[in-house]
């Protein structure tokens, strides 16, 4: 459902974000996109969501080519960027998904119906007519989580999805995840949290420096390394700073 | 206090207020340049009224074959162009003055009319006052003028509503400028640099819907903010005259504009805010902040005050044509006409073709910013 060729991107200022990167996520998978501060995860999540042009190779999303057929790969991807909720202060948690929901040119009935879906999965009936300006951060998340899934994508982008959440919503989002991978689902997720990619991936690829230096299940990983995967983990993840 | 402290921070002020280009630009380059651009345009006015009023002055000549007669047409400046509808073709511009020879309880007088809404038919009129003043110093022929020749000053419009039209004249364009500037800031400042600043940009960027579709839907909106701002700032004036007439020197004049002006200066409005508005929105696309764009609407605001300066500067009677391909002075002169009474369709239209034309370079440049990451990204 993704697959990333030899994608390079270099940035005007002459960093190289990603050097060559290649992976693959099927359907029903959830992988786990991992790396330090500047390893490139960001950059790779923007060129799957069509925000940021590689300098070469390509992307597929559930078969459509991002650069080439943008609206289109977006229409079958959810993307959650990492760097807020980004939800509008004045308007309610409905409204917000809402709006999203027309955006993705969605009947209303329809979205309604996946709004009741996605608000009990992440127990978010208590506030959904409350305006966002008021949320707490899980709160916020949630309802962004919930923008995400409105349209039910096929492919699934989380940056950094339960970043600073509570327990409760970081469960609330874990469980959303895993509902999604089996309804077959490709989930991209970013975390620096190695108890949720322990949780949640069935693979993951360890990004430094724009480059994949490590992939496979834990499994794998810790025997390759012969130690646990948390030590592995932090030994790239260390580097990348 | 410390004075090595308040140097040591006003060095440091300078230096950092000297190296940021857009302070410059905003509180050196642009008030520099503001009056020169803004006087030159006045000057190119001023004087095409001068030499329009050094000879070839078109006026109708009603008096019988006479030696006042003489007088008047042997000054060289004033051409007689017998007009068939002389007070349709004062008011249309097509001459300064109607001279007509009014004899009154057997004195000769010599009654002059000009346009009162004009800078240029007045400025006519005292040109003829001064050439029949001559006669009346030089020529006293009993048998003619008894005399003295009288003067009667007599005006197109009526005093009080002349003083009206030419408040509206002043006060329309400059208001219009300076409010279509300002009525939009607050909302284009937030459509896109405040998504930004939220972070909300990305999460709307990714979503399959083109540049251009949230581009016309956001400045749509951003119009519609424009609109009632400008009709909010519009009414309250409006309120404020019927509340306390005194403060606008109201006393003796009485506004007086037709109901069709009154719809077409409305309707003319919206193409002046459509191109504030446009250029606002582009400025909100390129800013980090709604701070950072609301700083940058400030030339902005100062650009629509200088338009509404030249504006009012202008004699709508004889507007030099190079301001007609100008699209917003042209376009607040269509107003400025609108309010005199004058229909000119086809600068109408130009004014109109020439914001729309505008507006849509600023909303070009906004869609083309959306499409690069160097702006989407901008933080």
């Amino acid at each position: 459902m993704i697959h990333v060729e030899s994608v390079t991107k270099k940035f005007s200022s002459g960093t190289e974000a990603l050097c060559g990167v290649s992976f693959e996520v099927g359907a029903g998978e959830v992988v786990g996109l991992l790396g330090g501060n500047g390893a490139g995860k960001t950059t790779c999540f923007r060129i799957l969501s069509g925000l940021v042009r590689p300098t070469s190779g390509r992307c597929l999303v559930c078969g459509s080519d991002v650069q080439a057929e943008t609206l289109r790969a977006r229409q079958v991807s959810g993307f959650l960027p990492g760097s807020d909720s980004g939800l509008y202060d004045r308007l309610t948690a409905l409204e917000n998904i809402m709006y999203y929901a027309r955006l993705y040119g969605m009947d209303r009935d329809y979205a309604m119906q996946r709004v009741s879906y996605l608000s009990s999965l992440l127990d978010m009936q208590g506030f959904m007519n409350r305006r966002t300006a008021e949320f707490s951060r899980g709160m916020k998340q949630r309802a962004a989580i919930a923008r995400a899934f409105i349209h039910d994508p096929d492919v699934v982008l989380l940056d950094e999805p339960s970043t600073g959440l509570d327990a409760a919503s970081a469960a609330a989002i874990h469980r959303l995840i895993a509902d999604s991978a089996a309804s077959g689902k490709a989930v991209l997720l970013s975390s620096h949290n190695v108890h949720e990619i322990n949780k949640m991936c069935g693979r993951v690829l360890i990004l430094q420096r724009g480059l994949i230096v490590e992939s496979g299940t834990i499994t794998s990983i810790e025997e390759r390394h012969s130690m646990d995967f948390e030590s592995v983990f932090l030994k790239f993840t260390g580097n990348a700073l | 206090m410390r004075l090595k402290i308040v140097c040591a921070v006003f060095r440091k002020e300078i230096t950092d207020i000297s190296r940021d280009r857009r302070a410059l630009v905003i509180s050196v380059l642009i008030p520099l340049l503001l009056f020169p651009v803004s006087f030159y345009a006045m000057n190119i006015n001023l004087k095409k009224t001068a030499r329009s009023l050094e000879g070839n002055i078109p006026v109708h000549v009603d008096i019988p074959d006479s030696a006042i007669r003489s007088h008047i047409m042997q000054d060289g400046r004033l051409v007689d162009c017998k007009s068939a509808d002389p007070s349709a073709d004062l008011h249309s511009g097509a001459i300064a003055a109607i001279i007509e020879y009014m004899p009154v309880a057997g004195r000769a007088a010599i009654r002059i009319t000009s346009d009162n809404t004009s800078q240029y038919s007045s400025a006519a009129a005292e040109v003829i006052v001064s050439i029949i003043s001559g006669f009346a110093a030089t020529e006293k022929q009993p048998g003619e003028s008894g005399g003295s020749i009288d003067i009667i000053r007599h005006t197109l419009v009526d005093a009080k509503a002349g003083a009206g039209i030419s408040l509206l004249q002043l006060l329309i364009p400059m208001l219009m400028f300076v409010f279509s500037a300002a009525a939009p800031m607050a909302v284009s400042a937030d459509l896109f640099a405040g998504e930004r600043e939220r972070c909300t940009l990305e999460h709307l960027l990714s979503v399959p819907v083109t540049g251009s579709e949230l581009v016309a839907g956001k400045y749509l909106a951003a119009l519609c903010a424009g609109i009632i701002g400008v009709v909010s700032f519009m009414s309250g004036i409006i309120l404020s005259y019927f509340i306390s007439p005194e403060v606008f020197g109201a006393r003796g004049i009485s506004i007086s504009v037709s109901a069709l002006s009154v719809f077409w200066v409305m309707f003319f409005s919206v193409f002046i805010i459509m191109t504030f508005t446009a250029a606002e929105f582009a400025i909100s696309v390129f800013s980090r902040s709604s701070r950072e764009a609301q700083i940058l609407f400030i030339p902005v605001v100062i650009i629509g005050m200088a338009l509404g300066h030249i504006v009012t500067m202008i004699d709508v009677k004889r507007i030099a044509l190079i301001f007609r391909y100008l699209p917003m002075i042209n376009s607040g002169l269509a107003l400025k006409e609108l309010v005199t009474g004058i229909f000119s369709w086809q600068y109408m239209g130009l004014a109109a073709f020439g914001c729309i034309l505008l507006c849509l370079l600023f909303l070009f440049m906004c869609r083309s910013m959306l499409s690069r990451e160097k702006y989407i990204f901008r933080a």
